[in-house]
């Protein structure tokens, strides 16, 4: 499977963010500015009617890639395009313009709806900022419907508390429908939910890419749910991209050794009885951001270290497959596997 | 022969008195035995963890113990019932018979203690006659079982990463070689590749000092992969209880069937899942007769009407399982 080519809507090229340490007393005799290496280099594209995953542990920066993208972080360096246009916003009127075409749905729906209003106030508040408070009763009706909230009338005027986990994400991926966005960045959108309901709402967000041909950035650091939801999987590990594809191929042949480690250590319920460990050098300890490791950023973990995979940084090399690549220098051309 | 080490008998709790009370645990009869992991699974407010610290006595108010015992067999000597226990005799048997692991474990150690500080006090309490010396030995030994140098005991939790202050507090949960350790949700906020080391790790340690776990999750697939028995709860009942590999293969409570096609598959064919529709009930407002009816695909008239009880499913014959469903077979 190749990844068709659909129209662009959001892309990132060189993406990255560092967050200043403050500066101890200590620190203002030195010239050293620290920072936490958070976001490097991140390179995605968003298409109409795809989801891309975006995978990997706590820590590893893909919820600041989501927060880049919808531009509520300033980005240190690096191109973000919308619609092929290079675009930068600091809020005012040209960050509304922005977030009307990408929006994006938190994790924690008992904390991202305000608890003194209703559903009707944040959707109708989303409409209203975006300019389409015209039909307010039949728009706010129709995105409810949208989300599977049926009959309207009986969510319209509740309160978050009176709405059960599920139907809070619902409420709040109405809202952000309210702006009719072209591309959605869900940081997270089913972790917080219980299990038997978190695939009704990734069907739900499936549905509604088919059907309002969106394009869908899904950040998870569940990779099996990445394989389940989405087009394209990218992998992340300690503020870098290490491999990226067609998410069956990414979870079907992992090539790069933290794929993999992440993917031995996923939970297996046919893996019955023996309980083994995938091997790992540094024990589950991903590294310091403040001072990373030279090279390749998990050299301190890796079984197929190389030395030079402690001083140069691996490029993305292609993989047979199309469209698959890996940060890694064992795909190194002509390198022994 | 399995002995049992922890027998959970019409167990009751609830929040509140009287008529607004609400029944958060409903008759719950769970046996763990000797050397075993016992897997109890269930959605947010299914009442797992009411049970837990219910059944340790730790249960704030406005939690109530409204009936049934727990007897607990130490390995020498009688059977005893924890729920008689005086408060003296409650607090020796904490941490020296049953310990139990929190979910957070950034928020159950001590912020402002060093990590050694704290693992002595819990020896020194219960061992009063060892001298510091060898309590700081023990600590230093189990430290390194949990995979810890003896030189991070003296950092602070805020030193130590996520992983390790779990493996910390597994250390003093397990310190005074416990018969029982009770852990909720352990490694939610962990992340995979160290939940399943740590995992890995208690496995081995279970081998070693061959204490008996009741381990709590919603996560059922890792639960099938690490426990020996599960049982299922769901609005405060256990609904299925079947060792693991039964119960994965052939789940006989629509629940946990549903359960089970929550997780997508990260091997093998990718097929379209749906979850269970509806959402876990509102424990203030139980539906009548078996609280999944209104989520089941398969209820009945029964369904709504009568409570199904947990008994052998006449269908299997293996009185290792035991089902509370009204469908055809699952009744004894």
């Amino acid at each position: 499977m190749t990844v068709t080519e659909t129209e662009v809507v959001l892309e990132a090229e060189g993406l990255t963010k560092h967050f200043p340490v403050r500066r101890g007393l200590r620190d203002l005799l030195t010239r050293e500015h620290k920072a936490v290496h958070a976001v490097d280099d991140v390179k995605l594209t968003l298409r109409r009617g795809r989801v891309t995953a975006l995978v990997g542990e706590s820590g590893s920066g893909k919820s600041t890639v989501a927060r880049l993208l919808a531009q509520l972080y300033a980005r240190t360096s690096g191109d973000i395009r919308l619609h092929g246009e290079p675009v930068t916003v600091r809020g005012g009127r040209k960050f509304r313009a922005y977030c009307r075409q990408v929006q994006m749905i938190f994790q924690d729906p008992f904390a991202s709806l305000n608890p003194t209003h209703t559903v009707r106030y944040h959707l109708t508040r989303s409409l209203r900022i975006h300019g389409r408070a015209g039909d307010l009763e039949d728009n706010l009706r129709d995105l409810l419907v949208q989300v599977q909230l049926t009959p309207p009338e009986r969510y319209l005027d509740k309160f978050p508390h009176e709405l059960s986990g599920g139907q809070r994400q619902r409420v709040s991926i109405a809202r952000a429908l309210g702006a009719d966005p072209e591309a959605l960045l869900a940081d997270e959108p089913v972790s917080m939910l219980d299990v038997s309901i978190r695939l009704g709402v990734l069907n739900l967000l499936r549905d509604l890419k088919e059907r309002l041909n969106l394009a869908i950035l899904y950040i998870t650091h569940d990779i099996a749910s990445a394989r389940y939801f989405a087009d394209e999987t990218l992998v992340m590990y300690a503020g870098r991209m290490v491999e990226g594809g067609d998410s069956e191929t990414v979870t079907q042949n992992p090539a790069h050794p933290y794929t993999r480690l992440l993917i031995e250590s996923a939970p297996d319920p046919d893996r019955l009885g023996e309980l083994s460990t995938p091997e790992d050098q540094a024990g589950g300890e991903p590294p310091s951001l403040i001072a990373p490791p030279t090279g390749c950023r998990f050299n301190p973990r890796c079984v197929h270290a190389m030395p030079k995979c402690t001083t140069d940084l691996p490029p993305r090399f292609e993989l047979p497959i199309a469209g698959h690549w890996a940060a890694c220098w064992l795909y190194e051309e002509g390198a022994a596997q | 022969m399995k002995t049992p080490v922890l027998e959970i008998k019409n167990f009751h709790v609830d929040y509140g008195l009287g008529e607004e009370a609400v029944q958060a645990v409903r008759d719950v009869t769970l046996t763990l035995h000797r050397g075993e992991v016992l897997g109890l699974a269930g959605e947010s407010g299914s009442g797992k963890s009411t049970l837990a610290y219910g059944v340790t006595r730790l249960l704030p108010p406005p939690g109530v113990i409204s009936g049934g015992s727990v007897v607990y067999h130490p390995p020498s000597g009688d059977a005893y019932d924890v729920m008689t226990l005086t408060d003296a005799e409650l607090r020796k048997f904490r941490w020296a018979e049953t310990s139990i692991v929190f979910q957070g474990a950034m928020n159950s150690l001590n912020p402002v203690h060093k990590v050694s500080t704290q693992m002595l006090d819990v020896i020194k309490a219960h061992e009063p006659q060892l001298s510091p010396q060898a309590r700081i030995a023990r600590a230093q030994e189990m430290l390194k079982l949990v995979g810890i140098s003896a030189d991070r005991m003296d950092a602070y939790p805020h030193q130590l990463s996520g992983g390790m202050r779990q493996r910390v507090m597994i250390g003093m949960a397990l310190v005074l070689e416990p018969q029982v350790v009770i852990m909720d949700e352990p490694t939610t906020a962990l992340d995979v590749v160290m939940q399943r080391q740590i995992l890995a790790q208690l496995v081995e340690l279970r081998e070693r000092l061959g204490f008996s776990v009741l381990f709590i999750t919603h996560d059922l697939s890792l639960l099938v992969e690490f426990s020996d028995r599960i049982a299922i709860m769901y609005g405060g009942r256990i609904v299925e209880e079947a060792r693991s590999a039964d119960l994965y293969k052939d789940s006989l409570h629509p629940y946990s069937e549903g359960l089970l096609k929550s997780f997508p598959a990260l091997r093998g064919e990718r097929r379209e899942l749906s979850g269970i529709p509806g959402s876990p009930p509102d424990l203030r407002g139980m539906p009548s007769g078996c609280s999944f009816h209104p989520r089941c695909p398969q209820a009945f008239d029964r369904c709504s009407s009568e409570i199904p009880l947990l008994e052998i499913p006449s269908a299997r014959n293996d009185p290792n399982r035991s089902v509370a469903c009204w469908l055809p077979g699952r009744t004894a």
